[in-house]
């Protein structure tokens, strides 16, 4: 079947990629290019059949092959001259090919094995460069993580397959989601603890953030596409949390702390890629909290644009310098966030007008699911700072603004609805979401605050807070992570020796 | 009671002065949007190279110098016999060609927070921590343009830092929080009382001072130098961030000691560095490298000149040239002039600085602070303020214009602002594959900000806002310095240059450096501009200029990195036309090849993405002559020589060559030993590995990796091709056909040029006639031609 056509292709273009010919490694393309046509194809039959779940993975596989492709053709020509070019392509390789059995695993071993193959080579990635001071300590930290999330992991695998006397993930799917007693509510509990820990959420962010002492075409592959895995497995498996609502609150709860927390430090960030490490975080937090409350449309759509995005963002970040004239030229233009106070309360309603007025066409045109109210605030506060007001806007760039914000959402929702068919396993909403509201309405205003540089934004004490992250990677690997990853680290370093002679690499 | 005030007194001085000496090793280093290369030892140059070699290697271990083995064809045993005779003639000293092992004492310095962190609490990362520390928060404080939040609280660096200090949560120097929170909180609060208290409790000598403060500085030459940039460029005049940051590492050695003093302790290894260079085996290793360095650069300058006498005997007879085509001194024009003379002896180019005398500012719309289109040296003259020709439907375009303004206004926002990227992402993330697929097949979808294209549409002159005589001055000493006070030629071309790249942080570094990092486009179009309007014709015609009235004076832009040169202006007309078929011509004998075949790899260089090495740029630059065209026509100088129009006899006053001994050659200079210290230093005054290049502040600068110091100079993929080194490291050769009386009063005239030279930072050779003489100290050693060694040319 799919799964072993595109295996093949992918052991190819392996094979293909240990040749001492550097020609030959640049064939390895090929293979890689039918594997992509190949999941097109399977794709556009599971579209045409209607296959909800066999839509999703094969929209998440072609993702990742085109964007290991993209990875591929850039890092052949950025690699040129370095004596460990070949053994990356062979690295990514690899990659691509354990995601791919990933996502389409039935059984619950190999959809275990194949995440820990994931983390051991993405331990891998990290160590590209071992001369560099800093990689042992950041590799440690990922070590560290990885073998917490996938003991929690394991442990709630094994339970549930000896609850449920079965291995295949269908079947288990299947007895969850009729009913879930508290025993499979524990291993499922481990099983998200894992999910959190190997998102990087805060507090286990810090390695995801330091992951710039390799190469720009990991840290791109690394944000846009192995953080991701999470959130691909949680809509994988969406059957199994129909029924646990306090699980569900639990991890939006940690997915939105870590949301608020991180959108405030990205905003002192004071290089372009560690910016963009920290954007990772809020989004991966986004991603779960959007999963958690069974928004799963908005989850998929999240997975692939943001995929993308990061993917360009990180390659193309060397033309921040290019950037810099223009960023000037725009705030001589408009200057700063104005500090008129009206300006953040307009912009909300307008945009909650927009939301309410495109939700009210769309449903009742053209029959389309229509959103709550309170998801629709929760969306409205998310974008509303888009048109906050400008120091010297006038009438007329307002006014295009907010025609933009206008096609934006309208586009936003009417993809929302076409893909709302897609996900059938719906889940009740619970009341968490009116409380965070209110915490959401707080972290807007505070963002408002900072950008228009009033008030607490000039506070030196809390500048310095959030410049720090907040401490909260600093007491992780500080506190437990490196005291009790000293008894480990030799696994770690014999680990990646016995990878590194597999894969050919460099000395 | 008076004594002790007077030793008081005389620490204060000899402190004082420790300071300011070790302040001037550094040199600024300008923004990623206006870079330029620099000699980092700007200041030191009153100071001989060999002298500050040596203080450098004693002071912090590095070789400025560079191990590199002798040149790697067999050597001459001839040339090396001619080499060491002129050695001696130059110095009075003998060369020392023997290999001398390196001193088996470690070789790089380190501070006493390095040390106290080897020996004592390595497994805390103490070094690393102390060095991410220092590093973060003066990126938190140089930063004005990527975050989006500043802690604007304080102007000093200090200050800044001390605060960061005391009110963070310093998990990481859990073992020494206590003594560090109470040595910090005992400190003064003014810098210089701070670094007393400092320099007391570390009880060094006081003929250490300077090592000590120098040795500190140069661990972090990245920041320093941008705190020198500030200071000297942009700052108010109480700005003193380089001895804030001095003053920051001398602390943290003050906040880790541990007070032992004794023969064991960390505090002895530490000062015991710098007591062991003095010794004949340290002498005898530098002066072997030394007279390496001299040797490869004699070797050179042998091969020069043979290549230069041939020319001698080649010009032909000076018909008047139809076209004349003026160019930047960049050692990239020169193949390119050359071949455009080998293919008419009716073209003649002239060299001169990339600006063509013309500094300007160029203020885009909404842009405060303007980009100079001049060396960072100079002052420009004019401005050029940018607004949209004014025309009947102007109504309409600044209203189109400023709904673009808005979209683009909407898209920053939300792309920029954490919450709303978090739905952009969802709406339009989609689209970013087609982005991808874009400029994986080389279809770049970044905007290239105020290109020269764009620029060059509108016209220059309605722009711009100078007084009248300024530019006429200008103008003036234009067309003296290129010998063009009488034209004959129908049309005189303006060759501005710059450089193509995609994804290239380092973009500006390829473009001309007289022109602060831009393309000389601008000022091209500019001057031809002016030259092309009847009125400032009339004005230069009634002061003795010869300008006959079809001469028509054009624009053009050369692209280096792909080997181009394209009209910027009249490219309309027939004569436009034939010019511009000449310069395809020309394009394609430098590549060698066929017009397809060398737009593909043109591509490669200048649209892909994933390219580190779109050019090579100034690699292997060693020489600069100063002569007329007709002396080096013809000469095969493979791109390394830096070529100045100069004409001794109209040059009666000797002003046009002081001109050119006072900025082009310093401006080559400074070239020269950027690369130079790339090559040899390059974890000093290298970027690294462009893999990891990480852009701070918008364009303060790059990080090699997450953090660290700022990385300044070349990155190590623009001197390495992945095999090899590509870039020698030799001091630039400066040729000058001139009468040696004259050279030798402009040098002694300027304090300046007489440390460069009798320095040995430049070597000066005067060209008469078929002979060759070095300058040194005052008199004229002859620079004697080895015929009996024969090399393949």
């Amino acid at each position: 079947m799919e799964l072993i056509a595109l295996l093949c292709l992918h052991a190819l273009a392996l094979i293909l990629s240990y040749s001492r010919e550097e020609a030959m490694v640049k064939r390895a393309l090929w293979p890689l290019l039918m594997a992509l046509l190949l999941d097109t194809l399977f794709l556009f039959k599971a579209v045409v059949h209607q296959e909800a779940s066999l839509i999703l993975s094969f929209a998440l596989i072609t993702l990742v092959e085109f964007l290991t492709l993209v990875v591929f053709t850039f890092a052949w020509d950025y690699l040129a001259g370095e004596k460990n070019r070949t053994y990356f392509l062979r690295l990514i390789l690899s990659v691509l090919a354990s995601v791919v059995i990933l996502l389409l695993s039935q059984s619950l071993i190999t959809l275990y094995l194949s995440w820990c193959v994931i983390g051991l080579l993405v331990n891998k990635l990290l160590l590209f460069y071992p001369e560099r001071p800093h990689t042992h300590a950041i590799a440690h930290k990922h070590f560290f993580n990885e073998l917490i999330a996938n003991s929690l992991m394991g442990v709630g695998f094994i339970m549930l397959a000896v609850h449920f006397s079965t291995l295949s993930i269908p079947q288990i799917s299947g007895y969850l989601s009729t009913v879930t007693d508290t025993y499979s509510s524990v291993a499922l509990l481990f099983i998200v603890l894992a999910f959190l820990i190997k998102t990087a959420l805060m507090p286990f962010h810090g390695w995801l953030i330091q992951v710039m002492e390799v190469p720009t075409p990991v840290s791109a592959l690394m944000h846009a596409g192995i953080v991701n895995l999470s959130g691909m497995v949680w809509l994988r498996l969406s059957p199994w949390w129909e029924h646990s609502p306090y699980l569900r609150d639990f991890v939006a709860l940690v997915a939105f702390m870590s949301l608020l927390l991180s959108s405030i430090v990205m905003l002192t960030r004071v290089s372009i890629k560690v910016r963009l490490a920290w954007s990772t975080t809020a989004q991966m937090s986004f991603l779960l909290f959007e999963c958690a409350q069974g928004w799963y449309e908005m989850a998929f759509i999240h997975l692939v644009g943001h995929s993308l995005y990061k993917a360009q963002a990180f390659l193309l970040s060397g033309n921040r310098v290019n950037e810099q004239p223009l960023k000037k030229q725009i705030k001589g233009i408009m200057g700063y966030v104005s500090s008129s106070f009206y300006s953040p309360l307009i912009s909300l309603f307008i945009s909650f007008a927009l939301f309410v007025l495109f939700n009210q066409l769309l449903n009742t045109h053209f029959g389309f699911y229509s959103l709550p109210i309170d998801q629709m605030v929760f969306l409205s506060l998310l974008i509303a700072p888009a048109l906050w007001l400008m120091q010297k806007d006038q009438v007329l760039s307002v006014g295009v603004r907010v025609v933009m914000q206008g096609l934006f959402i309208l586009i936003f929702m009417l993809l929302h609805s076409l893909l709302h068919p897609l996900f059938t396993h719906q889940v009740n909403p619970t009341n968490l979401l009116d409380y965070l509201l209110l915490a959401l309405l707080l972290t807007y205003i505070v963002h408002w605050l900072i950008l228009s540089k009033q008030y607490l934004a000039r506070s030196s004490t809390l500048n310095s807070l959030a410049y720090e992250g907040f401490y909260l990677d600093a007491l992780w690997t500080y506190s437990i992570q490196r005291p009790l990853s000293r008894f480990i680290q030799q696994y770690n370093h014999q680990l990646s020796t016995f990878l590194g002679k597999l894969l050919h690499e460099a000395p | 009671m008076k004594p002790h005030s007077e030793s008081l007194k005389l620490t204060e001085e000899t402190l004082s002065i420790s300071i300011k000496e070790s302040l001037s090793c550094i040199a600024p280093q300008w923004s990623l949007t206006q870079q330029i290369a620099v000699n980092p030892f700007w200041h030191k140059t009153h100071q001989s190279f060999k002298a500050w070699t040596e203080e450098l290697y004693g002071t912090t271990g590095h070789l400025l110098t560079g191990e590199h083995p002798l040149i790697s064809q067999p050597i001459d045993s001839a040339l090396l016999e001619t080499a060491r005779v002129h050695y001696h003639r130059l110095y009075n000293k003998e060369a020392q060609f023997v290999a001398e092992p390196s001193p088996s004492s470690v070789s790089i310095k380190k501070t006493l927070y390095h040390l106290m962190d080897e020996r004592k609490y390595q497994q805390h990362h103490l070094h690393e921590a102390i060095r991410l520390h220092i590093s973060q928060t003066t990126a938190a404080f140089a930063d004005k343009q990527q975050s989006q939040w500043h802690d604007n609280s304080s102007k000093s660096l200090f200050t800044f830092w001390r605060n960061h200090l005391d009110q963070r949560w310093n998990l990481e120097f859990h073992a020494l929080h206590q003594q560090i929170t109470e040595r910090l909180k005992a400190l003064p609060e003014e810098v210089n009382e701070v670094i007393l208290v400092v320099v007391k409790a570390l009880e060094l000598s006081p003929k250490q001072w300077q090592n000590w403060f120098q040795l500190n500085l140069f661990t972090f030459p990245g920041w320093a130098s941008w705190c020198a940039y500030q200071d000297q460029y942009k700052g108010e005049s109480s700005h003193q961030l380089l001895l804030d940051l001095l003053a920051i590492t001398l602390v943290w050695d003050y906040l880790v000691d541990d007070g032992e003093r004794h023969p064991q302790s960390v505090w002895y290894q530490w000062q015991l560095q710098w007591q062991s260079v003095d010794n004949p085996t340290t002498q005898r290793y530098l002066d072997f490298h030394y007279s390496q360095l001299y040797f490869k650069e004699y070797a050179y300058q042998q091969s020069l000149i043979r290549t230069l006498s041939q020319s001698y005997h080649s010009t032909e007879q000076e018909s008047g040239p139809h076209t004349q085509l003026i160019f930047c001194i960049d050692v990239r024009s020169e193949p390119m002039r050359r071949a455009l003379e080998e293919m008419d002896p009716g073209i003649h180019t002239i060299g001169f600085a990339g600006f063509f005398g013309l500094p300007v500012t160029y203020h885009a719309i909404g842009d405060i602070e303007g980009i100079n289109y001049c060396h960072g040296l100079l002052q420009p003259i004019a401005t050029i303020r940018q607004n949209k020709a004014v025309s009947s439907r102007a109504w309409l375009k600044r209203m189109r214009e400023r709904i673009n303004t808005a979209i683009k206004v909407y898209q920053e926002q939300i792309k920029s602002h954490p919450f709303t990227s978090l739905l952009w992402v969802e709406g339009v993330g989609l689209g970013y594959a087609v982005s991808l697929l874009a400029n994986l097949f080389k279809h770049p979808t970044a905007k290239i900000p105020f290109s020269y294209k764009e620029i060059a549409k509108e016209s220059l002159l309605k722009q711009l806002v100078a007084d009248e005589e300024s530019q006429l001055t200008a103008l003036k000493n234009f067309l003296v310095a290129t010998g063009l006070k009488v034209i004959n030629a129908q049309q005189v071309v303006i060759v501005g240059h710059g450089a193509q790249s995609v994804n290239n942080p380092y973009l500006h570094a390829l473009d001309c450096g007289a022109c602060g990092g831009q393309s000389g486009a601008l000022n091209a179009k500019l001057v031809a501009e002016m030259l092309n309007t009847p009125a400032y014709r009339q004005k230069l015609i009634q002061q003795g200029f010869v300008i006959p009235q079809d001469t028509r004076f054009i624009a053009a832009h050369h692209n280096t990195t792909a080997q181009v040169i394209e009209l910027l202006s009249g490219e309309e007309d027939e004569a436009g036309k034939r010019l511009q078929q000449v310069f395809d011509q020309a394009a394609q004998l430098l590549n060698g090849g066929q017009g397809i075949d060398a737009s593909q790899t043109h591509r490669e260089k200048t649209h892909n993405w994933a390219q580190v090495r779109p050019e090579w740029g100034l690699i292997n630059n060693a020489a600069m002559i100063v002569a007329p065209r007709a002396r080096t026509r013809g000469c095969d100088l493979q791109a390394r020589v830096f070529l100045h129009e100069y004409e001794a006899k109209q040059d009666t006053d000797l002003s046009q060559l002081e001109q050119i001994l006072l900025a082009p050659m310093i401006v080559a200079h400074w070239i020269n030993m950027s690369y130079f210290t790339s090559r040899t230093l390059p974890t000093l005054f290298g970027s690294g590995n462009k893999l990891l290049h990480n852009v701070v502040g918008g364009d303060v600068g790059v990080f090699e990796g997450n953090s660290g110091d700022l990385r300044i100079g070349l990155a190590k993929q623009s001197l390495h091709d992945g095999q090899t080194w590509l870039h020698e490291a030799q001091r630039l050769t400066v040729i000058i056909d001139a009468p040696q009386n004259n050279i030798a009063h402009l040098i002694q005239k300027h304090a300046l040029l007489r440390s460069l030279i009798d320095g040995g930072w430049i070597h000066l050779l005067s060209w008469q006639g078929e002979s060759f003489y070095q300058y040194k100290y005052a008199s004229w050693i002859p620079f004697t031609k080895n015929e009996t060694h024969r090399r393949e040319s």
